[in-house]
Order: C-alpha cells, then sequence, then structure tokens
C-alpha cells in the first residue's frame, strides 16, 4: 500500500517533471531576428510633391510614415503614420490626397493632406509597389508586385475597375497624356509591358535586351518616347569578368511608342567606374532632361534628352546590341553627367520646378538631399530625424546594396538579389562549380540556416558564401564588412506572407497532397529542406555534379522561376510539366483540384 | 635379381605429379569447400525473392507492375530517385516492410491509398533477414541523400559504365564467373575485395587495365585471370582521370560503411 502511494508520487513528479522542461525547452524554431526594432531608420524610398511644387512628401518605408518637407525652409515640418512597409506614393491631381502604397500592409492609404492623416484604404493586388494617379484624377493606377498585375482602380470610390495580368514584379507605371496607354516597369521580367487601360489588356511586351530589375519609367507629353531606368545582366555569357560592364552594367532604355519593338539602351557607366543599380527616373517639365538616381553608387546622373534623342534616332536596328554594351557612350557623346546625390542609397526623386530643385531620398542616409536641377550642385541636405547610428545589421544592409565594395562599382549584391536579398530571375553562369551551366539566382533569405549554400552546393555554409562573394566583386573579404554582412543576411527580413490573408482551407487540402506526394521527405518542416543533395534527374551532362542541394520551400510563392535553372515558369508546372519520371515527389496523377491545393499550401509557406 | 631402383628422372617426375595433384585438388576444394564470400545484400537479395517483393517491385526492384489506383499507375521501383520521395531514412524502409507504411505517412492519413497495398512483413522474417534485405534495399537505391560529394559522382559514372551489371547492385557481389579463381564475380567489399586488391594504387590497375600488375604477373592467378569465362575490360579509354578518382572514392566510402 505504502509502496504503491510512494510509486505514485514518483510518478506524479517525474511527470510534472517532464512538463515543466517541455514548457522550459520550446521546440519552436527561433526566428531570425530580422531588422531590429531600434532603432527604427525610416529609409526614404520615395519622394513626390505638392500640386505648388513647395512642399515633398517623403514616403518612409522602415519607419512606416510620411515626412512633410518645406522645400525651401529645408525642414520637415510634419509626419504622418501609414501601413507597414510604404514605398511609393503619388499625389491626386486637386493636390489633396496622398495615395501612398503600403506592400506590407498590402493596401493603398489615402492620405488627406489638409487632415494629416489617413482617411481611406484601399486594397488592390498583393504587395502593391508602384502607385499613380491618371491624368484626369479618376483613377489610380496600382502595380501589385507579388500579384504580377496592374491593378485599375477608381480613386473616388476605391472600386477596382480592373487588374490587367503584366509580367513578373511590376515596380511602376506611367501613363501617356492621352491615357490610351499605361508603361509598367517589370522588376523580374525583361520586358516592358505596354496595357490599354480601356480594354485591361496589355497590348505589348516591349522587349528590353538584357535589361533586369526594371525600376521607373517616364513618358514624354507626345506620348511618343518612354524612358526606364534598369541595370543589363548578362546573364549570357559566364561571369568572368566585371570590366567593361560585362556582369553588370546600368543605364536606361529608351523606347519609341509609335514603333512596335523599338528600343535603345543607353548605358550611364564609364569605362572605370560602373553606375551602379539605377532607380528614380524622372523628366523635367521642358522635358530637356532626365534625371536617374544610381543607387548603388550614390550618384544621380542628368541625362541631356536632346542629345540622348539624336543618338537613338540614329541608332539602326544592328546597332542596339553594341550600343548596349557601349559602356563610353556618356562620355564620347556627351549625352549625361554623373553627381554625388547628396546622400547614401539614393532612390526615388521629385522635382520642384517652382525652385529648380531635384529632391532625392536617400535611402540609408535618412535624409532627402537637394540638388539644383540645372548644374547638380549640392544644395542642401534634410535630414528626416535626429541622427542615428547605423547598427551592424543597417551596416549590412547598405553594404549588400552598395557598389563602393564592387571593383569599379560595376555591380551590387543587389544587381542579382534586389535591394531585399531575395532574386532577378535570371540564371547566372558563375565559375566556381564550372562554365556552361547556369542556374537561377537564389534568395540568400534561406543561407543562414540551410546550409550548404548554392545550388550546387559548393560553399560550405552562409559564412563562406559571403566571403566568396566578396571575392567575386574583387576584393579579399574585409572582416568588418564581413561580420556586417553576416549580421544582416544571417538575420533575413522577410515579406508577411500575403497568401496567409486566404485560402486557409485549400491549403490543408494541400498539405495532405504535400506529405502524401512524398514532398516532406526531402522538403519537411520547419526549413523545408533536408539539407542534402538529392539527384532528380534534373542535371544536364553540363553540370558540375549529378546532384543539387535541396533549396528550402519558404517564401517559395516569391523566388520563382523555379527549379535550379529557373525552368519553372509557375510554381503548377514544377509538377505538371517538369516532373516526367515522377522522381520529384510522385505527383503524377494528381487532379486538377490536389494541383491547386498543393500550390496553395506552398505558397503560404 | 634385378632390384629396381628409382631413377632421378622418376623421382623428379612423381614429385612434380605430387606437386600438380596437390595444385588441382587445392584449386578444386577451394571452388566446392569454400563458399562464396556473401555479402549482407547478396543476402539480402535471396530474401526479397524468397518474400516475393520482386513480383510487385518488378526483377531486382528496378520498377513495379502496374496499380490502376495508384496516382503513379504503377507499384514503385527501388530505383534512388524513388526512394527519396518515400522514405527519409533506413528506420522508415524497416516501416515498410515490417508494417506496410512508415509512422509518418500513417499518421498524416495518405491521401492516397494505393490499389495494391504494401503487405506488412512483420512476423515473417528474422532481424537478420530484414537487416539482409534492408542492405539489399539500400544498394538497389544507392542510400538516403548522405553520401558524399565524390563517391555520389562515382556511383553516378559507375551505373552509367555498367560496373553494376555483372558486380550486383551498388558493387554488392555479382553472379557466376565459371573459370575464374573463386567461380563468382567479386563484390566491392569484404575479405575476397581484400584478396584482390590491396590499395587505391591496384584498384585504379583493375579498374583501368582490367586486372592488377601484383595477380598478372603471378603465374598462378594469370591462369585464372585468362582463363575465366567473364573477363573485366580495361576501361581505360572511357574514363577521364577525375572519374578514375571518383570511382574509387565511390569504392572507399562503400567499404568504409
Amino acid at each position: 500500500m505504502m509502496r504503491k502511494r510512494m510509486a505514485g508520487i514518483l510518478l506524479a513528479a517525474v511527470l510534472a517533471a517532464n512538463l515543466l522542461r517541455s514548457d522550459a525547452v520550446s521546440t519552436a524554431p527561433v526566428a531570425p531576428a530580422g531588422r531590429s526594432a531600434a532603432p527604427v531608420y525610416r529609409s526614404p524610398n520615395h519622394v513626390c510633391l505638392s500640386a505648388d511644387g513647395l512642399k515633398a512628401y517623403v514616403v518612409n518605408s522602415t519607419s512606416n510614415s510620411v515626412s512633410i518637407l518645406d522645400i525651401r525652409d529645408r525642414k520637415v515640418v510634419g509626419e504622418i503614420p501609414v501601413g507597414e512597409r510604404p514605398v511609393h506614393a503619388a499625389v491626386s491631381r486637386e493636390g489633396r490626397f496622398l495615395y501612398v502604397s503600403c506592400t506590407w500592409a498590402g493596401d493603398v492609404e489615402v492620405i488627406d493632406l489638409a487632415e494629416g492623416r489617413v482617411v481611406r484604404k484601399i486594397l488592390a493586388g498583393d504587395e502593391p509597389y508602384g502607385v499613380t494617379v491618371s491624368r484626369d484624377g479618376r483613377r489610380l493606377f496600382v502595380a501589385n508586385a507579388v500579384s504580377d498585375t496592374v491593378s485599375v482602380i477608381e480613386s473616388e470610390s476605391g472600386k477596382t475597375l480592373s487588374e490587367i495580368p503584366v509580367g513578373h514584379f511590376p515596380r511602376d507605371i506611367a501613363e501617356t497624356a492621352d491615357g490610351s496607354r499605361l508603361l509598367v516597369s517589370n522588376g523580374l521580367s525583361r520586358g516592358m509591358s505596354v496595357l490599354d487601360p480601356a480594354t485591361g489588356k496589355e497590348v505589348e511586351r516591349r522587349d528590353l535586351g538584357r535589361a533586369s530589375i526594371t525600376r521607373q519609367v517616364a513618358v514624354t507629353r507626345d506620348g511618343h518616347w518612354a524612358f526606364v531606368a534598369g541595370i543589363l545582366s548578362h546573364d549570357e555569357t559566364p561571369s568572368l569578368q566585371m570590366e567593361r560592364g560585362w556582369i553588370h552594367s546600368n543605364g536606361f532604355s529608351v523606347a519609341d511608342l509609335t514603333r512596335p519593338g523599338h528600343r535603345v539602351t543607353l548605358l550611364l557607366d564609364r569605362l572605370l567606374s560602373g553606375a551602379a543599380n539605377p532607380w528614380g527616373l524622372l523628366l523635367s517639365a521642358d522635358e530637356k532632361h532626365l534625371y536617374v538616381s544610381l543607387s548603388g553608387v550614390h550618384e544621380v546622373a542628368i541625362v541631356d534628352v536632346a542629345e540622348c534623342l539624336k543618338l537613338v534616332a540614329e541608332t539602326t536596328p544592328d546597332q542596339v546590341k553594341p550600343l548596349e554594351q557601349d559602356v563610353e557612350v556618356l562620355e564620347k557623346r556627351n549625352i549625361a553627367k554623373r553627381f554625388d546625390a547628396g546622400g547614401l542609397g539614393p532612390r526615388g526623386m521629385a522635382l520642384s520646378e517652382a525652385t529648380g530643385e531635384l529632391l532625392v531620398a536617400n535611402y540609408f542616409s535618412d535624409s532627402v538631399s537637394v540638388l539644383d536641377a540645372a548644374t547638380g550642385a549640392l544644395r542642401a541636405t534634410i535630414p528626416l530625424g535626429p541622427p542615428q547610428e547605423m547598427s551592424l545589421w543597417r551596416k549590412g544592409e547598405l553594404l549588400f546594396n552598395d557598389a563602393r565594395i564592387t571593383y569599379q562599382t560595376w555591380f551590387t549584391c543587389t544587381s542579382c538579389h534586389q535591394e531585399d536579398a531575395s532574386v532577378d530571375g535570371l540564371n547566372w553562369d558563375l565559375p566556381n562549380d564550372g562554365i556552361g551551366n547556369p542556374k537561377s539566382a537564389k534568395s540568400l533569405h534561406d543561407a543562414y540556416d540551410t546550409a550548404p549554400a548554392m545550388w550546387s552546393g559548393i560553399r560550405a555554409n552562409m559564412d563562406a558564401a559571403i566571403a566568396a562573394g566578396q571575392r567575386f566583386q574583387g576584393f579579399l573579404p574585409d572582416p568588418a564588412n564581413h561580420r556586417a554582412l553576416v549580421e544582416y543576411l544571417g538575420n533575413p527580413e522577410r515579406a508577411p506572407n500575403p497568401f496567409l490573408r486566404r485560402g486557409a482551407e485549400a491549403r490543408q487540402r494541400g498539405e495532405q497532397v504535400f506529405v502524401s506526394a512524398g514532398c516532406d521527405v526531402c522538403h519537411p518542416a520547419p526549413k523545408y529542406t533536408d539539407l542534402k543533395l538529392h539527384d532528380l534527374g534534373f542535371g544536364t551532362p553540363d553540370d558540375y555534379r549529378s546532384r543539387f542541394d535541396t533549396p528550402s520551400l519558404r517564401e517559395v510563392y516569391r523566388s520563382g522561376p523555379w527549379l535550379h535553372d529557373g525552368r519553372a515558369l509557375t510554381l503548377r508546372s514544377i509538377f505538371s510539366d517538369h516532373n516526367p519520371q515522377d522522381l520529384h515527389g510522385h505527383t503524377k496523377g494528381l487532379t486538377e483540384q490536389e494541383l491547386d491545393d498543393l500550390v496553395a499550401f506552398l505558397r503560404g509557406l | 635379381m634385378n632390384r629396381v631402383i628409382p631413377s632421378r628422372r622418376a623421382f623428379w617426375v612423381l614429385t612434380a605429379l605430387f606437386i600438380l595433384v596437390c595444385v588441382t585438388g587445392a584449386a578444386w576444394a577451394n571452388r566446392f569447400l569454400r563458399q562464396p564470400a556473401l555479402t549482407p545484400a547478396i543476402r539480402g537479395e535471396a530474401v526479397a525473392r524468397k518474400l516475393g517483393c520482386f513480383a510487385c517491385h518488378g526483377a531486382e526492384g528496378q520498377g513495379g507492375i502496374a496499380d490502376p489506383g495508384a496516382r503513379g499507375g504503377k507499384v514503385p521501383g527501388w530505383g534512388g530517385p524513388t526512394v527519396s520521395s518515400y522514405a527519409k531514412n533506413e528506420q522508415e524502409i524497416r516501416e515498410w516492410i515490417l508494417d506496410g507504411a512508415p509512422r509518418r505517412l500513417k499518421e498524416a492519413g495518405a491521401a492516397h491509398p494505393p490499389f495494391i497495398p504494401m503487405p506488412a512483413y512483420r512476423g515473417r522474417l528474422d532481424d537478420r533477414e530484414l537487416s539482409d534485405l534492408v542492405a539489399y534495399f539500400t544498394a538497389v537505391s544507392g542510400g538516403f541523400g548522405d553520401v558524399p560529394e565524390a563517391a555520389y559522382e562515382g556511383r553516378a559514372i559507375a551505373a552509367r559504365l555498367g560496373c553494376f551489371g555483372c558486380h550486383g547492385p551498388s558493387g554488392a557481389g555479382g553472379g557466376p564467373n565459371p573459370g575464374s579463381f573463386k567461380g563468382h564475380i567479386p563484390a566491392w567489399d569484404g575479405e575476397e575485395f581484400l584478396e584482390l586488391v590491396r590499395d587505391d594504387a591496384e584498384l585504379r590497375e583493375w579498374i583501368l587495365d582490367g586486372h592488377a600488375k601484383r595477380l598478372w604477373d603471378n603465374p598462378a592467378a594469370r591462369h585464372f585471370l585468362e582463363g575465366q569465362v567473364v573477363q573485366m575490360p580495361a576501361y581505360r579509354p572511357h574514363l577521364k582521370e577525375d572519374e578514375v578518382g571518383k570511382l574509387v572514392a565511390y569504392i572507399r566510402w562503400l567499404r568504409k560503411k
């Protein structure tokens, strides 16, 4: 009897101890910190002007606010909170409202500038990026980066009139003066979408040659010429030498909208110094000057539009390609001059015709610099808040976006991985695993905990890959830079997954398919990779190895095109078109419904 | 009286005869008395045959019969890439054999139970048979993705050149070879491998020239090398230098396992 009671007490004690232990040792994976909560940087990504041109609205992407500047007084006069991760904005025609696209919040927030607060939130597609107000002011055009669509929205009611499919990761939109066409830059497709907003159709995908990660777009008032800023990515050749822009060069494309297919690309590089990562682009009101911010070299280029169009007119079709590779054209033809931007990471810009000044949003300096629009001279720098020291993570983010750590400043890490360390959608033939086997740029968000790194597993881990990356950029790994980059990439910042906002049932069904098709054998939660190399018959004789590293499936919704050489243009086609031997999961014979569910599940990861 | 005195010549003839009888006898005795050194994988093949695995999974587990109810339309084979979507590790292979499915899948509630279910063999084979069967399965499938780089590439080269056709899956040991010293094609492991291959240099000779120089120069060994029905080919014209290294790395990795 006594013994029985003792045994009972003992059992209870053991159970309690186990309970306590399972409480103390959580099995949940520790999420990396990402951008730390403090200090809060403002990270201005865009700036636009009030109707009278005397005030500027600065979109602070990491403080979730819009700063209001008095341009003449050179100071901040107000700051309005908005939704998460605002990146772009446009002022309504009459100047009363400011439409701010908030990528993470997933909406376009309408600020009543008189009241100084958000009065309405308009739902667009997933990750609304560029926002443009129509000439008549009645409609809003919103580029939905993750949906790959442009929403046409009635500005008064906020009702979506149509959603037009475009290329991948649309960024920016320009409307022709007569309202008959919309020009859309696609961040992850190599062409500019030309839309007819009346029919809601893409009428042309204007090929832009080697252009990649194209950003801002502008059009002349007569609707004749379109300009789009972007990188030129030479993924057609092995990435062996960066001189003369043979990995990346940088500039803008000019398209004659009256001639389908026409395009001439001009570089803003110089022979010995690249113009890494063109971002902002705008035309002066008199259309004499084109301004392009060069975010990787912290400069602004002022382009002589007349000289530029003269060169474009002279260029015969067979000269387009050589011109696209001419890194001396800027100096030979005197088409542009480059100036210091007055801050680090210049992105969006605005031109105040009233003061003859160019305002530049400097992402990493948390400032707006004011340049003389004619001479490029720095007139003032307006800090958006009190000065703050850069954290190690922030330094890493800067280095990741900074061409000064690359030989001759031809490119930055972001030239292949975008500003968020993800993908550029291109296949690169890096020489680290032999030549002749181009592979898709991988998102770096998973490098920190899914060693080895790279498709072929050629780098033992993220640390080794960062060191190799610095050598690739032409320098020996710098210890201080290395620490900062390790901190930055070791704590990746992930956008909230928009697909988790809907379709929970389909995702649940999809998980069943995921398991029964055997996907979880190699892609087990929580990392969705077994960290091993596998040979599923995807390799070709030109591949260095038979096996590829199993990629993590986290954020797979935004890491396309998929498979090691980007052969699958949609998630669905991985199974429907690219699994003929039924080796990459037994997905043969899945019904259409099951495929849809599987894709829904994957998108939610 | 004539006494028969053995002449010097006769003595030598007799001695020679005696030696000949001894050598031949030893060779015969070797053939009949010493069983080929069976590897676990080869024993496992016999277990698979006994249990009837090949009836559904195809000859040597290379691909199965039709299963009109299964999504893929057939019973899966055991080839390397196939296994990677069925089993995470060796433990799950044991569960497939013993229980008809791994616990992981049973708990998840498979959305697509096959029309021809995998039988549960628990109680139908003993521990040694099970481990032999798993060894055979592992040889056919090539392992679970934890094969080091050079070894994996070596395995791919061996598969491409047809090595496993004679030496068995993953070199686990081959079929009969009349006229050879042991009577069968050797495995890439076990005691007899050590007799035939003393070091990496000799292994390279076997691969490139079809024989090791040490044995070729030995008249008795050469007798068997030249007399065996299946001759090991000299792969020199079909291999690049780095490929030989990968093959050697694979065989060394197999043996270390």
